[in-house]
């Protein structure tokens, strides 16, 4: 880089912290996962790859996973899309309001929701007792642990993921196209296929991407709430290592898999770019762009004109009914999307000795339960302490690494994001296996420095988005006018930047500590007598008893999160702080 | 309460961005208490100037001096320089009062001194009393006088502008251009005002320096640069012109043109050469009735404009805009016309130099 000057350089210094993160507790991890599947006894050997495609169930499994993801992208999409448009076009004064409650149940484990639809789905559950109790059934139906268990979980965690990109492109849309297309002589129908729909296509396009690479790695809502035989490629990988212990087969697994998501994130690259505030393009360029093509396609289809006529027919037919229509579905989907959340305060409550809903009683019995769990709280303790620290660190890592790549003009930084943020993408159960197989050998799984650099690595993509997002948005001037006023760099940094930035440090810092707190997986591989996190603990219990105790631990942890972020919110309703002016 | 401005000179700076050439060494001499507008199209280098004088950029060769003081190697936080942001830049999270403590806290002024400077500087922008407002409280007029009180405040040597009366609209511009000018006169500062308004840019410095192309083209007092311009890019750039190409051959006239030049040309213009441009301003050219002495030609439009009108017409196949006075004769399109030269008026220049 012969052009670069003495200011990227030092830019360019602020990524080694996180690149050498990455280099250990990413990238080596993953090369240990390929080393493994290519050794047997101790010399280079295909034989793990032999064995798995010589196995009949093998394909069954690549083709089931590749079949689950693809039918709950398109679930996620169908039922995402209408619920978008209806909030970014017919509820915006709420929109504020309705999207946190999209976010909410990103801020519980994946864990305490998948068992949340157990108690809703089950024999005995929500679902099944009313409709007993409404004479529709005799028996109770099979809504889970079979495959529509697994879509209703796998749907419920990924329709964040479709909704946020998609509200996000729609909210873009500038209303007075909209209104240019009815003035041109378009009626609603044809407005909406030929100007709405090719401009919020970038959105659909980077959600469908997001959530199809997730539900590629999905394992703890098909462990749990799908039919015992239908594994998915990651609890192919789960079942090798923790039942059989074929390393080098679970090994090879996981480079298939790593493969398979690692060559669609690729291929999807640019609409996954698209959605994060990407330094290198702005929003308007990436939506001009990628919007271009189906563009033209949805004008040639308005092109047509026998299908021009059917559009507005049916337009003229369905206006009436579409909002009401579009607002029971809003309405519908906000339930589902809250449920889960009710349902778990409801269990948490209850007077039973077991798993039942709804609860023939209330009691706090269950949090004085918890209160006298030693081995629970010791994993609570832990859980804390390792996610704080992860969170802390990540956060320190995390943000000269966003500077450096926001303010930054050197190449490669598309590349350097995606690298950063593809520990979040990637399927943790093969981020898992890694660091089990690279602690292992150096003698330090289960040690609380394992599931420490562990959660760190895991809560880096987090708050370099978070962090990139908000300096997108950052005015560079405010920062030069504290140094033109004469500030030092470090005290334009504490005086202008860390307050102006501080709730977005503080949400970084936030998905960070949750990314960790709230994983399962990797702490499955890592957990040891030396080290069980909560997650570990609450999964144990939902498979052998099911007792209320996980569900207290999603209400304390609901609680504590809604606190914090009710916090920021009063904090701006304080009156600002003032010189005293009067000598 | 800045106490004289000091002198800024500018001396043979280049600047490239890739391969843009920024500032193609560009010298400049601002002398203390003067009022320089920086002016010129987008891309001229305006603002990396005001960018590489504030510190932000660095010059690839060149030097700055301020009083006589090379500050080529300080930091912007130790240059001392006042400057108003073209979106202002005030700390959102802070008050007007600490917007405009924040450089005597990072100066150690002692907080009975620095109570007294608010409020003194709040009054010279007639902002008595708004200390406790938040930003978001303020009309833009109101930003732009906190965000000059914030550049005042620490009694720099020398005030930058960036484009400041550019976010304003045209009413509230004017006036805040007047409140400018009687601030200078008050204060004896050192200005350097960035914009690419040269009405502004004309109405309110002592002297302009045009730019174009990282190049300096002229520098000098208003109507030095609209009287005297130095170039066919000044004589465009500022107010308006008409270009006429001239003829080959003695005695010179105007391509197709009957009558010679004759008394035409001001004082110290060129001679005129065949091909090269006769520029001449609207306000210069006369329109008479058809019969009387002058290049016969055709209405073709008119803007009225109250005092004056502004008329396009055609004469011997070229377009000229003639700026006349309103109170004689009304013209009308597609009306004949007679065309003159008010005497010394028109220059030459040579085609070249036109863009």
């Amino acid at each position: 880089m012969g052009g670069m000057t003495g200011r990227d350089r030092q830019r360019a210094a602020l990524l080694l912290p996180a690149l050498l993160l990455l280099a250990l507790g990413f990238l080596a991890p993953l090369a240990t996962v390929a080393w493994t599947s290519l050794r047997r006894a101790g010399h280079f050997s295909l034989a793990a790859y032999a064995e798995i495609l010589a196995s009949p169930v093998f394909l069954d499994i690549l083709l089931r996973t590749l079949w689950m993801a693809v039918l709950v992208t398109a679930l996620c999409a169908a039922l995402g899309y209408p619920f978008a448009y209806c909030v970014a076009t017919r509820a915006r004064r709420h929109a504020g309001l309705i999207m946190a409650l999209v976010t909410v149940p990103y801020l519980t484990s994946i864990l305490i929701r998948s068992y949340a639809w157990v108690a809703i789905l089950g024999g005995g559950g929500l679902v099944n007792r009313t409709l007993i109790a409404l004479g529709l059934i005799e028996d109770p139906l099979q809504l889970v642990f079979n495959s529509f268990g697994s879509y209703v979980g796998m749907v419920h965690i990924l329709l964040p993921m479709m909704v946020l990109p998609l509200y996000a492109a729609m909210r873009r849309i500038d209303g007075a196209l909209l209104l240019a297309g009815r003035g041109l002589g378009g009626g609603p129908m044809p407005v909406f296929v030929t100007v709405f729909l090719p401009l919020s296509l970038p959105g659909l396009a980077a959600g469908s991407a997001l959530v199809f690479l997730s539900a590629l790695g999905f394992y703890i809502a098909p462990a749990l709430l799908g039919a015992p035989g239908d594994y998915m490629l990651a609890q192919a990988i789960e079942v090798r290592v923790a039942t059989l212990a074929e390393f080098d087969v679970a090994a090879g697994l996981s480079c298939i898999l790593l493969v398979l998501v690692g060559g669609f994130l690729m291929l999807f690259r640019r609409r996954i770019v698209s959605l994060a505030d990407d330094p290198a393009s702005t929003p308007a360029r990436v939506v001009g762009v990628a919007g271009l093509r189906p563009a033209c396609a949805a004008s040639a289809i308005g092109a047509v004109p026998g299908l021009r006529a059917a559009l507005n027919a049916m337009g003229d037919a369905v206006a009436p009914l579409a909002g009401p229509l579009l607002h029971l579905h809003g309405a519908a989907l906000l339930v589902f999307m809250l449920a889960p959340m009710l349902v778990v305060v409801l269990i948490a409550c209850s007077s039973a000795p077991y798993l039942t809903f709804p609860p023939p009683g209330y009691s706090w019995r269950w949090f004085m339960a918890l209160l006298d769990d030693a081995n629970w709280l010791e994993a609570a303790w832990f859980s804390l302490t390792v996610s704080t620290a992860a969170a802390v660190a990540a956060l320190a890592i995390g943000t000269p690494f966003a500077f450096g790549l926001a303010r930054g003009r050197f190449g490669g930084r598309r590349l350097l994001w995606l690298l950063a943020v593809s520990p979040m993408i990637l399927p943790h159960i093969v981020i898992g296996l890694g660091l089990f197989f690279t602690f292992v050998a150096l003698g330090l799984n289960g040690h609380p420095v394992s599931f420490w650099l562990a959660y760190t690595v895991i809560g880096l993509p987090y708050v370099v988005i978070i962090l990139l997002s908000a300096l997108g948005r950052f005015d560079v001037d405010l920062e030069r006018a504290a140094a033109n006023l004469g500030a030092a760099p470090m005290t334009a940094f504490r005086t202008v930047t860390l307050p102006l930035l501080a709730a977005s440090f503080v949400t970084a810092f936030l998905f960070a500590f949750l990314s960790g707190f709230d994983d399962l997986i990797i702490g499955l591989f890592l957990s040891s007598p030396r080290g069980t996190t909560l997650a570990i603990r609450m999964w144990e219990d939902i498979r052998l008893e099911i007792s209320p105790k996980t569900a207290v631990v999603g209400v304390v942890q609901l609680g504590v999160l809604l606190v914090a972020m009710t916090l920021p919110m009063l904090r701006t309703m304080l009156p600002r702080r003032r010189v005293r002016t009067e000598a | 309460m800045m106490e004289g401005g000091q002198a800024v000179e500018i001396q043979a700076l280049r600047k490239r961005f890739g391969a843009v050439v920024a500032l193609d060494g560009v010298s400049l001499t601002v002398r203390p208490g003067e009022f320089m507008a920086l002016l010129g199209p987008s891309g001229s280098g305006k603002t990396t100037i005001l960018m590489a004088v504030a510190g932000f950029e660095r010059a690839d060769s060149g030097h700055i001096l301020i009083g006589g003081r090379a500050i080529d190697r300080l930091p912007p936080h130790r240059r001392d320089i006042g400057m108003v942001f073209q979106r202002y830049a005030l700390f959102p999270h802070m008050s007007v009062a600490e917007n405009l403590a924040y450089p005597l806290r990072r100066r150690g002024v002692a907080s009975s001194e620095l109570a007294r400077r608010v409020e003194e500087t709040l009054s010279l922008v007639k902002l008595e009393g708004y200390g406790g407002r938040g930003i978001d409280q303020l009309s833009g007029g109101q930003q732009q006088r906190v965000a000059i009180a914030r550049a005042l405040i620490f009694r720099p040597a020398v005030l930058l502008m960036d484009e400041p009366m550019s976010a304003l609209d045209k009413k509230l511009r004017e006036h805040m251009q007047m409140e400018l000018r009687l601030l200078h006169r008050e204060l004896g500062a050192t200005i350097i005002l960035v914009t690419h308004d040269q009405e502004e840019a004309l109405s309110m410095a002592d002297r302009v320096a045009l730019l174009h192309e990282g190049r300096m083209r002229q520098v000098g007092t208003p109507a030095e640069l609209y009287r005297n311009p130095a170039d066919a890019f000044v004589a465009g750039f500022i107010g308006r012109n008409n270009f006429l190409p001239i003829a080959d051959g003695a005695p010179p006239r105007v391509q197709g043109f009957a009558g010679p030049l004759g008394a035409a040309l001001a004082e110290g213009s060129a001679p005129p050469v065949g091909g090269h441009l006769l520029a001449i301003r609207p306000e210069h050219l006369a329109l008479r009735a058809p019969d009387a002495e002058g290049e016969p030609c055709r209405i073709v439009e008119v803007a009225f404009g109250g005092a004056r009108q502004s008329v396009l017409a055609e004469v011997a196949g070229h377009r000229v805009t003639i700026e006349a006075p309103a109170t004689e004769r009304l013209w009308r399109p597609g009306e004949a016309a007679s065309l003159g030269f008010h005497p010394r008026t028109a220059r030459i220049f040579p085609p070249s130099d036109q863009h």
